[in-house]
């Protein structure tokens, strides 16, 4: 697509007026465009290490269109493949995960280690190839695979940057969920799959959408008040404990974080009631004041662009997507939790992430529902654009006092979750994207 | 084991009043079914088959171990304050495979089959999901009361929503 074709569709006046055009979330050919710019041009999150942690462990997934197997050698290094044999094509790798010492193609036995080097092609003996046949030629293909802080990245474009490069301002609040046990994290066994139908770009706006929590998620504020009143009254036993940082109109805001990520925040009064609060003299003692405010006491949620939100408030969740058409929208998520915690704090983790998380909770369902909404009313294109407005004239260059604290990687802040200036940041990253040379042939690294 | 074909009957029609009374949206009657202790919990799947079993250390895709929250789902459904229950799904509940694990004077254990198909009216699509109950059933009066039922959901990709009704 011509980047003259796409430029028009993104109005960005400084202090004026930032608008998109509503064809950004309905068009085929924007759509096949974001997946060969974006998802396929770009670092995409697929995996935590915990779900791979010893030698010879794989886990197969899609970066894009393109179905990929990582896997861990000897050494504890990550590599990563299309998931493809080399010789006709069929996929290696069926399952979901595994451990093997050896990949056999099951169409026609060729056998690769987790290195993706070809080790048997069958019958080589009576082959006849011609004289030019080398069999190193037939290693799997490489694609790039690298992890920060124990969340493993993978991109199919070979001129990719570093993804240390990449994350930019987002390392920093990486660690903070990350160095919230001495050992990290893990990703609690049960994952869950869901769909719906509204573009994917709803995600990673709504991730960050402090403006939609109070009338999206009435219902579930209601319940929580509800439980604190049965438990005053009837003296019943609340075993959720839900997070609530609406009712005492906390301090809260958000920030650009540069390559299109981006955070929320909001300071949580009932902290304490969280898993990692239960545990907060000791967090303090081991990370110090500072830190351990901003890991548990500050619900955060960290966009990564273009594919996985981090969830530290309400519970913790890894939730990640990917595009099935401009309409359709695959996500799966996870409960992440700190390596070691405390059974009740666990507990406690799990039933605070049920509640709220999930096609399956209280919360997630009308997030969806507002998506396919939204993607019915971008069809109505008579109606075509729609304004990020909201809060421009206190959008602050840099870090604020509150986030000055731990980084200086910050590109705006804004002193309220409402705010929608934290869009001009994600459009112009996604308007960058869509519109950059990108390489002409895709391989091998 | 001999069959009991008198409780296997009676047991029967008790799952299958439950399915109409969520067919038929009558929460309040549905709610009535379930001790005031009980657990209505949805395991969700670690990998192809391997189910999660271990709720406080595993993630369920539902887990409400007392019947306040299940009351608290359904004033949800009643508040008008949730969107993604607004128009609610038209469902037809199958329940089959009906047999007794095992049972005594005080409680009855019971697998069964289900298919719940659901016909979304905002999204124009038929869905439905599909696995087993697993019930724990205590004797109360000429019928029973729920004291647990674990759904184990077999396809289980959820499209866009999964509540108590959806299974």
């Amino acid at each position: 697509m011509k980047p003259e074709n796409i430029k028009w569709r993104v109005v960005d006046k400084p202090g004026e007026t930032f608008k998109v055009h509503r064809s950004i979330y309905t068009d085929p050919d924007i759509y096949q465009t974001e997946l060969e710019q974006i998802f396929e041009g770009n670092w995409i999150y697929i995996a935590h290490d915990s779900q791979l942690p010893n030698a010879n462990d794989y886990f197969t997934t899609l970066v894009g269109r393109q179905p990929v197997v990582i896997s861990r050698d000897d050494e504890g290094k990550l590599h990563g493949f299309i998931n493809a044999c080399t010789h006709r094509g069929a996929k290696i790798c069926r399952k979901k995960k595994g451990n093997t010492k050896n990949w056999s193609c099951p169409y026609h036995g060729w056998v690769f280690n987790p290195q993706g080097e070809i080790l048997d092609i069958k019958s080589l003996d009576t082959a006849n190839y011609p004289d030019s046949f080398q069999k190193s030629d037939y290693d799997l293909t490489r694609i790039k695979v690298d992890s920060y802080a124990g969340f493993i990245f993978a991109s199919v474009n070979t001129e990719v940057q570093e993804l240390k490069d990449h994350l930019a301002g987002a390392k920093v609040f990486m660690d903070l969920f990350n160095e919230q046990s001495a050992e990290g994290l893990e990703i609690l066994p049960g994952t869950s799959v869901y769909t719906h139908h509204g573009n994917w770009k709803m995600q990673a706006e709504n991730g960050v959408d402090g403006y939609h929590v109070d009338t999206v998620h009435a219902s579930y504020f209601r319940i929580a008040a509800n439980r604190n009143e049965r438990a005053a009254k009837e003296g019943a036993e609340d075993k959720v404990k839900a997070i609530d940082p609406l009712t005492e109109q906390p301090r809260n805001g958000t920030y650009t974080l540069g390559n299109g990520h981006q955070l929320f925040w909001i300071d949580v009064p009932n902290f304490r009631d969280r898993g990692l609060g239960m545990e907060y003299d000791a967090l303090v003692e081991r990370v110090g004041e500072v830190k351990a405010k901003w890991m548990a006491a500050r619900l955060r949620q960290l966009v990564i662009y273009p594919n996985v939100i981090l969830f530290d408030g309400i519970s913790t969740q890894m939730r990640h997507w990917r595009p099935l058409s401009q309409d359709e929208t695959e996500v799966t998520v996870n409960c992440i939790a700190p390596v070691g915690e405390p059974a009740e704090s666990r507990t406690r983790r799990l039933r605070q992430y049920e509640d709220f998380y999930g096609a399956s909770g209280l919360a997630t369902p009308d997030d969806l529902t507002e998506f396919d909404a939204c993607q019915d009313g971008y069809y109505g294109i008579k109606s075509a654009w729609h304004d990020f407005n909201r809060g421009m004239t206190q959008i602050i260059d840099g870090p604020d006092d509150v986030v000055a604290e731990i980084t200086t990687e910050v590109l705006n802040s804004a002193p309220h979750m409402a705010d929608e200036g934290l869009y001009h940041h994600n459009y112009r990253n996604w308007l960058k994207l869509m519109t950059r040379k990108m390489p002409t042939q895709q391989g091998a690294v | 084991m001999a069959i009991d074909l008198q409780l296997t009957a009676e047991v029967t029609d008790f799952l299958l009043e439950e399915a109409d009374l969520l067919d038929r949206r009558d929460w309040d009657s549905w709610l009535e079914l379930y001790e005031e202790q009980c657990l209505f919990w949805i395991p969700a799947w670690e990998d192809d088959d391997v189910l999660c079993e271990d709720p406080d250390n595993e993630v369920s895709l539902i887990y409400l171990d007392d019947k306040n929250r299940l009351k608290d789902r359904v004033w949800r459904i009643n508040s008008g304050l949730s969107s993604s229950l607004i128009r609610m799904p038209r469902m037809a509940h199958m329940v089959s495979n009906v047999r007794i694990k095992e049972a005594s004077a005080e409680r009855i254990l019971v697998h069964a089959k289900f298919q719940a198909n659901a016909y979304k009216l905002d999204e124009h699509r038929v869905d439905f999901f599909f696995g087993d109950y697993h019930y724990e059933l205590l004797p109360k009066g000429d019928s029973f009361s729920i004291k647990t039922k674990k759904v184990i959901i077999r396809n289980d990709i959820i499209p866009r929503q999964l509540d108590f009704f959806s299974v």
